[in-house]
């Protein structure tokens, strides 16, 4: 390093910071999806938690185009951002807050596990909120799915696959008045014309947002 | 380290779960706790895992928080402990023979950075994440890749007397931003 013009101290103070400087793990930066989630996840729990028609958020209703737009603004400048937030917020209609939520038991093959999945309808699909603790974590090709089902069983619609359930946000295009069940299986990765590229049936955790006629 | 003038209505409307004050938090801050999850476990997929829990979890606490304090130290203690609960967790999962083991498993750091060491090691992120783009790209060049100032002049496809310019500036800020970390030892 050529640092000729830096005083004796300024060079004895960056040497002494060296090592960190070159750790590649400083200067980590996160996939630009993860903002997405981050902002996703908050948003669901800010709903949940807070009186009707009080959360000042439309996450759904922002063209995404624009939110990467005010993200990067709020990245460069906090300040800048911010007062765009309260500027914002003024002229914005509030969103539905969560639809449902719904208890999640275990199966036969998970025995003993409980969690909640929220329920959020939105203009894109519905969101499935899940925290389902307890579940051992699937890797190497081995996940979980969640799945929504219709009522009599003969229609099956994926809603994502997960490594765990602690904490996971699915989501699913079709409606949950139509698809009321809520269930995971446990599945492995297929090519796309294998047979198990379907639900392996090994259904580990249900739910239901509403009863089922009899 | 100051604390920005504007950090305290901002820290009032994260709370509220409004989403542009979401963004604009995680904006600011995501590289600075990605890094500290980073250095915790050494993997990629599990620091962003952890890296959204920290938002998540600061999220939930931030009523909690006290306005008037900076964020980036209160982020940077959710980090760490966000990262050492996966960091556990991951060595409660099965394992195979040691010697067969990625020496990059997080599973297999021992101990984590102590508190004090994370908060030293944050504060060079956020006086790097301060400096402008292009200096901060010659400074990960030199530090991270060993690349000379000419090497890095034919990388970025600038004079060679710019790289030396920057890289001055640059290194110069470092050592203003980062003074009071050996000023206050005794």
């Amino acid at each position: 390093m050529s640092n000729e013009e830096l005083t004796e101290r300024e060079r004895a103070l960056i040497a002494e910071f060296d090592d960190l400087l070159a750790d590649p793990s400083l200067w980590a930066v996160p996939d630009p999806e993860l903002e997405d989630r981050v902002v996703a996840a908050i948003t669901v729990e800010a709903e949940r938690s807070a009186p009707a028609g009080s959360v000042t958020h439309s996450y759904s209703a922002m063209p995404s185009r624009r939110r990467r737009w005010l993200a990067t603004a709020g990245a460069a400048a906090v300040g800048a951002a911010a007062a765009a937030v309260f500027t914002l917020i003024a002229t914005r209609d509030s969103s539905p807050a969560a639809d449902a939520t719904v208890a999640m038991t275990g199966t036969e093959l998970a025995p003993g596990i409980t969690g909640s999945a929220g329920i959020t309808s939105g203009a894109s699909g519905v969101e499935i909120h899940l925290e389902v603790p307890g579940l051992p974590r699937r890797d190497g090709g081995e996940f979980y799915q969640v799945w929504l089902k219709n009522c009599d069983g003969s229609e099956l619609v994926p809603a994502g696959s997960f490594h765990e359930l602690d904490w996971a946000i699915a989501w699913a295009g079709v409606s949950t008045d139509d698809f009321p069940l809520i269930t995971v299986t446990k599945e492995v990765a297929a090519a796309p014309t294998d047979p198990a590229q379907g639900s392996s049936g090994e259904v580990v955790v249900a739910g239901a947002v509403a009863p089922c006629p009899t | 380290m100051s604390q920005r003038a504007d950090e305290p209505s901002l820290v009032s409307a994260f709370v509220a779960g409004d989403e542009l004050a979401v963004r604009s938090v995680y904006g600011a801050y995501s590289g600075l706790v990605m890094s500290v999850a980073m250095r915790v476990l050494g993997d990629r997929g599990l620091a962003e895992e952890a890296t959204q829990h920290t938002f998540v979890q600061a999220w939930r606490n931030a009523r909690s928080f006290d306005p008037e304090r900076e964020l980036a130290p209160w982020l940077v203690t959710i980090a760490r402990r966000a990262a050492i609960d996966i960091q556990r967790r991951e060595a409660r999962r099965p394992a195979d023979a040691l010697d067969d083991a990625d020496p990059g498993d997080g599973a297999l750091v021992a101990l984590p950075p102590s508190a004090e060491a994370m908060w030293e090691a944050a504060q060079v992120r956020l006086a790097v994440d301060a400096l402008p783009p292009d200096e901060r790209s010659i400074v990960r060049l030199q530090h991270v890749d060993g690349f000379t100032h000419s090497q890095i002049a034919e990388q970025l496809g600038v004079p060679l007397g710019t790289v030396k310019s920057r890289s001055y500036r640059a290194h110069r800020a470092l050592a203003a931003s980062l003074a009071h970390l050996r000023e206050e030892a005794p």
